[in-house]
């Protein structure tokens, strides 16, 4: 694990669910203004980049393991089954910034492809590497995320919100809870095995510091549906303690983003196998 | 949306029942033929480890040694199952042996580990 990989996994993870989640609102709730679809454009370009560096450090590892080069390393790169899946995220992703260029966006292809390159994020990582049914709630987890990051990114963006956009908004971040919630324990079951691994392990330290950002972030949330939202519809209040509580979620959702990226990165606390 | 809690509430109950076996996903030995610590009674023909995870063979590799530290010609390696790396040993005289391995698995990340086996021939 190095700062620079941690780095890079936070800019792919930020940018994938600003990307998809931007493009699974703009679906479910309201059409992005120009300012919403250049933040959907630059998310594209920086999850190029941060692709590109993946791919090149990956190479790189591999090269300072094995001490081969050239195309012999080339060959065995391509052969391993995290580069299919970052080949598969690179079509999706050339398949998005296409449709982003297009006049009039479909974007419900847009989140459907975008939902297929989630499903290759997890199959690349940690919970791919343990089967089909933790990578297949992973996608459940990850994409639940991806919706929640990815339209509250879009509400910030606007400079007021219309109560009928806030009342649609709310109900798909409140369905996209229940997959994340129960993703997320069904992953921390997974990789920590005792209660005591959680305080006893850096990868236990920062889960714990991962759901406690994330509960902050639910809160605030709650506070946007049972409170915000409601004085907006019934005209008690404007829109902005909602757009100032939106902003607030999307800073401590980014800094559980980065915890993310880092979990994806330590090792796992685990017993020897004899 | 009424039915919302009931959702959550089924959804846990489900995440509960399903009782996920925790792992590592990093690749760590789970057996290995000779036995981790073993003694043999006749020189094996070949070293078989398997991993809790599968491994990427082109960045994996497993060194032997004898009882002197001295690394011993092993064939190449090779993959027969998606967990599980292979070599062949040379004719392994009575005595102490040191297994190295070095493994990636397929979430790239690297792991090694080493382990002991001895061969007491009759």
């Amino acid at each position: 694990m190095s700062v620079v990989e941690v780095a890079i996994g936070w800019t792919d993870i930020a940018a994938a669910t600003v990307l998809v989640g931007g493009s699974a609102y703009a679906a479910l709730v309201e059409t992005p203004q120009a300012s919403g679809r250049r933040c959907l454009r630059s998310a594209a370009s920086v999850l190029a980049a941060a692709l590109v560096l993946e791919i090149t450090v990956n190479s790189l590892r591999m090269h300072r393991l094995s001490g081969t080069g050239g195309a012999t390393l080339l060959a065995d790169v391509l052969e391993m089954k995290w580069t299919r899946w970052w080949a598969l995220r690179s079509v999706a992703l050339a398949a998005l910034a296409i449709g982003l260029g297009a006049a009039r966006p479909r974007w419900s292809l847009l989140a459907g492809i975008g939902a297929v390159s989630l499903l290759a994020r997890s199959l690349q990582g940690h919970a791919g590497a343990h089967g089909i049914l933790p990578a297949l709630i992973d996608w459940a987890h990850l994409s639940a995320a991806t919706v929640w990051v990815g339209g509250l990114v879009q509400l910030a963006l606007l400079p007021t919100v219309p109560p009928a956009v806030a009342l649609r908004a709310s109900r798909m971040f409140t369905l996209a809870l229940c997959p994340l919630v129960a993703g997320g324990v069904y992953g921390s079951l997974l990789h920590v095995a005792a209660i005591e691994q959680l305080v006893a392990t850096p990868y236990g330290r920062v889960l714990l510091a991962k759901i406690t950002l994330a509960s902050v972030a639910i809160t605030l949330g709650a506070m946007n549906h049972y409170r915000h939202v409601p004085w907006l519809v019934q005209g008690k209040a404007d829109a902005s303690g909602l757009l100032r509580a939106v902003r607030a979620e999307v800073v401590v959702l980014a800094v559980v983003l980065l915890l993310s990226a880092l979990l994806g990165s330590l090792p796992m606390p685990h017993a020897m196998a004899p | 949306m009424k039915a919302y809690p009931f959702l959550i509430g089924s959804l846990f109950v489900a995440v509960l029942l399903s009782h996920p076996r925790p792992g590592d996903a990093h690749a760590f030995l789970d057996h290995a033929e000779p036995k981790v610590g073993s003694t043999v009674r006749s020189p094996p023909a070949a070293l078989t480890l398997t991993f809790t995870e599968d491994v990427e063979p082109a960045f994996s590799k497993i060194e032997v040694a004898d009882g002197q530290g001295k690394g011993l010609a092993v064939g190449a390696l090779e993959h027969p199952e998606a967990p599980t790396l292979r070599v062949s040993l040379p004719a392994l005289p009575s005595g102490k042996y040191q297994v190295r391995w070095k493994v990636v698995s397929e979430d790239t990340h690297e792991t090694q580990g080493t382990f002991e086996f001895s061969v007491e021939a009759p």
